[in-house]
């Protein structure tokens, strides 16, 4: 188990930044997801960590020890590729065992941690096969094997469920926190899916463009993300953002869409809030769809909007309205059964509103 | 070309699985098999026919051949030449031809150490290198000597035997197989590189990367991890190496003088050039029968190898 600190990490492939100062800090046994969309240099901050890619500049430490020039070999890391890269002339016995072999463990110690980690996947029955022979969850499982029998410092999981069908893959969620909760090993993870990096993290890297954009635990990503960006990206369905002007009028907070006024009780705003409103501020409204209450009752309603489009979903059943030309969506309870063409009036919960500055996108 | 037909085929059969099978459409399904059957047999009978009648004629006597109206077919079959090249004393024929006959143990032997030293050779230092220009294409270094070594496969062989001739000369290596080996590996090698080149880009990068993390060092991902999984474009490239080196002739003529490293190729040409007799040339056909057995039996032990290495090569390549 370690402690793994980047600081300043950069990683530039000619003029491309795929990664920008990157500070973070993994404590020790750790689980933390590198989340964001393909191209925003999650996965290079990943091989830099492994070893596979030389950081251009900046440090990367070991519980304090700079590791910087150790080849991947030397770092006692485990990692689980998105396509598995099973050995695919090896039996599934010899992929697990393969970096044991390497580091000349005696032989019945090696049987031993290979028996336990296959029992420990239930791929036991399977050690003779080739992978070739497996099915993609089963070749999953030998992957996350081959990590198991190492006992290594640290785990790093670069998408490894993305291969796998729904189903299979909320399974193997639960089975990869359950594994990481039982041995307690500092584990990086890296995935485009917010939901995987919720259900899984103690914290969250949320990045874009090689940059970090938050570092905290997913209920704080969730309900004070640092800019609009996070706020988009972390819950699903999307945060509604609606763009207007905001500002502080006799102790009311006056909210200014095109055709819109909504004016709520200056108790809502903190201090630092009240003081960026003043006179007027141009600002991105966000609001989640849940935080949205949604009835037929239009009178004391703060929008008004019609249902364009219905998505009964089970537990909840989702709105897509319109409202002053933009789309918003929000959830409604599903014995309510709206109908698409209703005229609806929401309400927006005012102590689960969301301002960011409209040019800079960060949060107020 | 050879690779673009296999794939196309089989995508046209997979086109046929999908096609709808409650309509039986009988005619027209016959119509097309028997036309496909039709031009696999045309051109097997195309690329057979001169192997199957040098077989044909290896078993005849030279009054078979020359007798009029031809007969396709000696029957009996006659072994006489056979006889002549493995118990040259027994045969008929004159000295000249036993002298020739002689000399085939020594050109066998030569043959198959050039052939399989040029193979070792180019799949060695070939795949490493492959490897190479396989992961490392981003420089211009590497883009730049793999155009390079391509380019050679454009020069015509025979612009290069004066110099190597001159070179050799020089270098003490004429008459040697190991001269030989050289030259060969020359003009094989870039050939290795790039259907190894191919085939390596095949494998996923992560491959080699999780056997770096398991504790492997670069060389040791290479030849614990990528070339195990190389296998079969490794022996689809040796084999080929094999056969183009164990059929060479003109280098082979050019560079070689006596029985210390004459080849199968150079030996055979001799029954036509220095015994000067058309009544020998039935113990010329018997020895290209021979010498023809090598790549013939590698070929179909490793068939399997050769498509499936090859396609994998060309899909990448």
């Amino acid at each position: 188990m370690a402690k793994i600190v980047l600081r300043d990490l950069c990683k530039f492939f000619g003029d491309v930044r795929a990664v920008d100062h990157l500070n973070l800090e993994i404590k020790e046994g750790e689980f933390v997801t590198l989340l964001g969309p393909s191209g925003c240099g999650k996965s290079t901050t990943l091989n830099c960590i492994a070893g596979l890619e030389r950081p251009t500049s900046g440090e990367i430490l070991f519980d304090d020890r700079v590791v910087n020039r150790l080849s991947p070999k030397d770092r006692d890391i485990a990692m689980v590729f998105q396509d598995y890269a099973l050995y695919p002339h090896m039996s599934v016995y010899d992929n697990m065992a393969f970096s044991l072999q390497l580091k000349r463990m005696p032989k019945a110690e090696i049987d031993r941690r290979v028996h336990e980690a296959a029992r420990k996947l239930s791929i036991d029955a399977m050690l003779n096969r080739k992978p070739m022979q497996l099915s993609g969850g089963q070749r999953q499982r030998v992957a996350l094997g081959r990590a198991l029998v190492r006992q290594p410092v640290a785990f790093l999981f670069d998408e490894p469920l993305s291969n796998l069908d729904a189903a299979l893959r909320i399974q193997t969620r639960t089975e990869i926190k359950a594994l990481q909760q039982e041995l307690g090993i500092t584990t990086i993870y890296v995935t485009h899916d917010q939901e995987e990096a919720m259900v899984l993290s103690d914290r969250i890297a949320i990045m874009k463009d090689g940059t970090l954009q938050q570092y905290d635990t997913p209920e704080e990503t969730y309900s004070k993300p640092a800019n609009s960006y996070v706020a988009g990206f972390i819950g699903m369905p999307r945060m509604n953002f609606l763009s207007g002007r905001a500002s502080v009028q006799e102790n009311q907070v006056v909210f200014d869409a095109e055709s819109t006024t909504i004016i709520w009780p200056i108790s809502i705003l903190s201090d630092q809030q009240r003081e960026a409103f003043g006179e007027g501020h141009e600002v991105l409204l966000g609001v989640r769809p849940e935080d949205i209450q949604v009835s037929r009752e239009t009178e004391n309603a703060d929008v008004v909007a019609d249902v364009f489009i219905v998505e009964p979903v089970g537990a909840t059943t989702y709105l897509e309205l319109r409202a002053d030309g933009s789309n918003l969506k929000v959830s409604s309870d599903p014995s309510q059964r709206f109908r698409s063409g209703e005229r609806v009036g929401l309400r927006f919960a005012p102590e689960k509103l969301h301002w960011f500055d409209r040019a800079t996108g960060a949060r107020i | 070309m050879a690779q673009t037909v296999v794939r196309k085929t089989a995508s046209a059969e997979k086109e046929q699985a999908r096609l709808p099978r409650l309509r039986l459409e009988v005619g027209e399904d016959f119509g097309k098999r028997a036309a496909l059957y039709a031009a696999v047999a045309l051109i097997a009978f195309w690329s057979l026919a001169p192997f199957l009648w040098l077989v044909v004629l290896s078993f005849s006597e030279i009054v078979d051949i020359v007798t009029k109206p031809p007969r396709f077919l000696p029957i009996p079959l006659k072994l006489i030449n056979y006889q002549t090249l493995f118990f040259p004393q027994s045969g008929l024929g004159g000295y000249s031809k036993i002298e020739q006959v002689g000399k085939m143990p020594s050109a066998f032997v030569n043959s198959a150490i050039v052939a399989i030293g040029v193979s070792l050779l180019c799949l060695v230092i070939g795949s490493v290198a492959a490897y190479a220009y396989a992961r490392y294409q981003r420089y211009f270094f590497h883009r730049a000597t793999f155009f390079g070594l391509i380019m050679t496969r454009m020069i015509p062989g025979l612009t290069l035997s004066i110099p190597f001739f001159i070179f050799y000369k020089a270098l003490g290596l004429l008459d040697t197989k190991l001269g030989l080996i050289i030259a060969y590996s020359s003009f094989l090698l870039p050939l290795t590189i790039w259907i190894m080149k191919g085939y390596i880009e095949g494998i996923p990068i992560s491959l080699e990367r999780a056997a770096m993390v398991d504790g492997c060092t670069r060389l040791q991902s290479l030849f614990k991890v990528i070339l195990p999984v190389c296998t079969p474009g490794m022996i689809a490239a040796g084999i080929f190496v094999f056969m183009a080196a164990w059929n060479e002739f003109y280098f082979a003529l050019i560079l070689t003088s006596t029985q210390n490293a004459q080849t199968m190729p150079v030996v055979l040409a001799g029954f036509a050039v220095h015994t000067g007799r058309v009544t020998e040339l039935p113990t010329l056909f018997a020895g290209s029968v021979v010498g023809s057995l090598p790549p013939l039996i590698l070929a179909l032990v490793f068939q399997r190898f050769i498509v499936q290495g090859l396609l994998v090569g060309a899909s990448k390549g």
